[in-house]
């Protein structure tokens, strides 16, 4: 089992000279940086590393005001939501994130007009950009993962920035989550059911709805919440087992630190496995306001 | 005017004729070699198989970067989802035992992101001395873009990893399942784990955008070098490619076009390789046909075991 302190040390070792984070290994990419920060922040680092990754993150912010996954790829996608809530608590940086919300709140699907709303109960088709729901990458359909990190970051920012399209864009975002749950309660990728009617929920993705769910006040949720603490029993990955922690804290269920018997084996593992220790201690980097 | 209409018939009839041969390629197709080894469990002689397959096809392996793409999709270690980690292990042996400069695996899930835990959970770890050390997650590999020339997709380019264009020699090492969309998923359906999760996301849903079968087509073509090597001891039959359940064949199918290995693999499976869209849309883009193929080893005839499929793909029967 690996410590915090063990943790931190081996995040810090896998960090590249640019002051990004790879995944594993070569050039830096903009989610593991994010997570990495995000890690950081509320662990015991020299304000130095901290200031450079956040410069290094906020370096990589496009014109149109997202984020690229990493340099060679010059769109702008999901990782946004993970550079908004880091930069989030980076004062010298705050100032370029309200373009990136902005860009984000534009990547929620609107609500279908009536038109299309028509057509669809017609032919009894569904949406393939879903109402509410965001895309991993601009223009495709929109699944449960990028949808719930835009919650996420749209709440982080929405107090600060008073814009109307934020809310509403909010709003959207929880009402698809709760459209698409498994049968189980929980959340796998977010597939249409055709076809896959008996597909499970997934670990990953059951802790992050609940944690851009927690504060819904909806009892519906309670199925999900029993999935995740079963599924806290016998998690398969770090990754699932850390959201798992970090979902049911956001939602009032803490829980003892577990045995991990896993090894954190990417930079996204050890960074969640950090922020889930940092959760158990009450403090959660995704649900905080701005500095 | 009777002339005239035949006249303008004639030019017609001459003018979509040349359209259609302009389409389809009118060539004689070349007979393609696949190989049918019957292999009754993973506790076979695999690695002898695989070389003996590699030496029957003459394919050049000394001095090559030989890059080994199974298939990985989710966690058990049960049911036939993923390609078997022995398999693989026999195949890194197999390559290394005739020479190869340097095997490397790699992978991209297209469902869930934590590759190396599902790897882990699968089997690839304890079934692979250094696995971790040798192996590429090609879902956040660093990637190079690459524009599509004449594509058949919707797809005009794509950033891909750096590490399927640094070999010589794509290995594409797929399980042999049913697939509820395209009817089956073989050794050109496990070229989707190519494209990076974490720019496309997971699912790799721009493929599907793209249309599944012209996105199967067009990354066939991006890498004239491959090998097959269709793990077809333990498949998957039903609603694949992750609720169907097992079905044992116990044979390997293997060779140097993926095309015709497929559609062996789907002659072995009961499925028509006629009403697979994608192996269509190959014949339609290149001198190929699925009935000249020249099967070596066991015949078709001696392994083929009809695959239950899903009730909307049941049209595509043998």
């Amino acid at each position: 089992m690996i410590d915090a302190k063990e943790l931190q040390a081996l995040l810090l070792s896998s960090r590249n000279a640019d002051g990004g984070w790879p995944s594993r290994r070569g050039r830096s990419w903009t989610e593991p940086t994010a997570l990495a920060l995000l890690a950081l922040q509320g662990a015991h680092v020299s304000g130095e590393v901290r200031a450079i990754t956040a410069s290094w993150l906020a370096d990589q912010q496009s014109p149109d005001g997202g984020w690229c996954p990493c340099a060679t790829v010059p769109t702008s996608t999901w990782v946004t939501s993970l550079a908004l809530l880091a930069l989030s608590q980076e004062s010298e940086h705050t100032h370029t994130c309200p373009k990136g919300a902005l860009w984000l709140s534009g990547h929620v699907y609107p609500e279908l007009n009536a038109f299309q709303d028509f057509l669809l109960h017609k032919f009894d088709l569904s949406p393939s950009q879903a109402p509410g729901s965001a895309p991993w990458f601009p223009g495709t359909a929109g699944w449960v993962i990028p949808t719930a990190f835009s919650i996420l970051a749209l709440s982080c920012w929405s107090a600060r920035l008073n814009t109307p399209t934020i809310q509403p864009a909010i709003q959207r975002a929880k009402a698809y989550l709760l459209q698409r749950r498994c049968p189980d309660g929980g959340w796998n990728h977010g597939g249409s059911l055709q076809r896959s009617e008996t597909s499970p929920s997934y670990p990953e993705t059951t802790g992050l709805a609940l944690l851009a769910l927690a504060n819904s006040s909806s009892s519906s949720l309670e199925p999900a919440l029993k999935l995740a603490e079963d599924l806290l029993l016998r998690p398969d990955s770090t990754e699932g087992l850390s959201w798992l922690l970090i979902g049911l804290a956001a939602n009032g269920r803490q829980h003892e630190e577990p045995q991990w018997t896993m090894r954190p084996k990417t930079t996204q593992d050890i960074a969640l496995h950090l922020i889930a220790l940092q959760t158990l201690r009450g403090r959660n980097p995704f649900l905080q306001l701005p500095v | 005017m009777a002339t005239s209409l035949n006249r303008r018939y004639f030019f017609l009839g001459a003018l979509g004729l040349a359209l259609s041969c302009a389409r389809r390629d009118l060539r004689p197709s070349p007979v393609r070699r696949v190989s049918i080894v019957r292999a009754a469990s993973y506790k076979h002689d695999l690695t002898d198989v695989i070389r003996r397959i590699l030496y029957d096809h003459r394919v050049a392996v000394t001095g090559k970067r030989v890059l080994l793409k199974p298939n990985l999709v989710e966690f058990s270690a049960q049911a036939p989802i993923n390609t078997n980690p022995i398999l693989v292990s026999a195949a890194l042996e197999a390559f290394y035992s005739l020479g190869a400069a340097s095997v490397t695996i790699a992978e991209g899930p297209g469902h869930r992101r934590m590759t190396l835990d599902m790897a882990e959970a699968a089997g690839f770890f304890s079934s692979i001395a250094r696995f971790e050390d040798i192996f590429i997650d090609l879902n956040t590999d660093d990637v190079q873009h690459v524009p599509l020339s004449n594509p058949v997709s919707g797809l005009k380019e794509l950033y891909l990893p750096n590490t399927v264009f640094d070999c010589d020699l794509l290995v594409s090492l797929p399980k042999m399942k049913t697939h509820h969309w395209a009817g089956a998923t073989l050794s050109m359906k496990n070229l989707f784990g190519v494209v990076p999760g974490s720019i496309y996301g997971w699912p790799k849903n721009i493929l599907h955008w793209a249309g599944i079968d012209e996105s199967i087509v067009d990354l066939h073509r991006l890498f004239p070098k491959q090998f097959a090597i269709v793990d077809a001891i333990e498949a998957m039959e039903g609603n694949g490619p992750i609720l169907g359940t097992s079905k044992h064949v116990g044979a390997i199918v293997a060779g140097s076009h993926p095309p015709s290995v497929d559609a062996t693999c789907c002659q072995i499976m009961g499925i028509n390789p006629e009403k697979i869209r994608y192996l269509n849309l190959i014949g339609e883009k290149s001198a190929w046909n699925w009935k000249a193929i020249a099967q070596t080893g066991e015949p078709i005839a001696a392994v083929r075991s009809p695959f239950a499929l899903h009730p909307d793909l049941r049209h595509l029967r043998l």
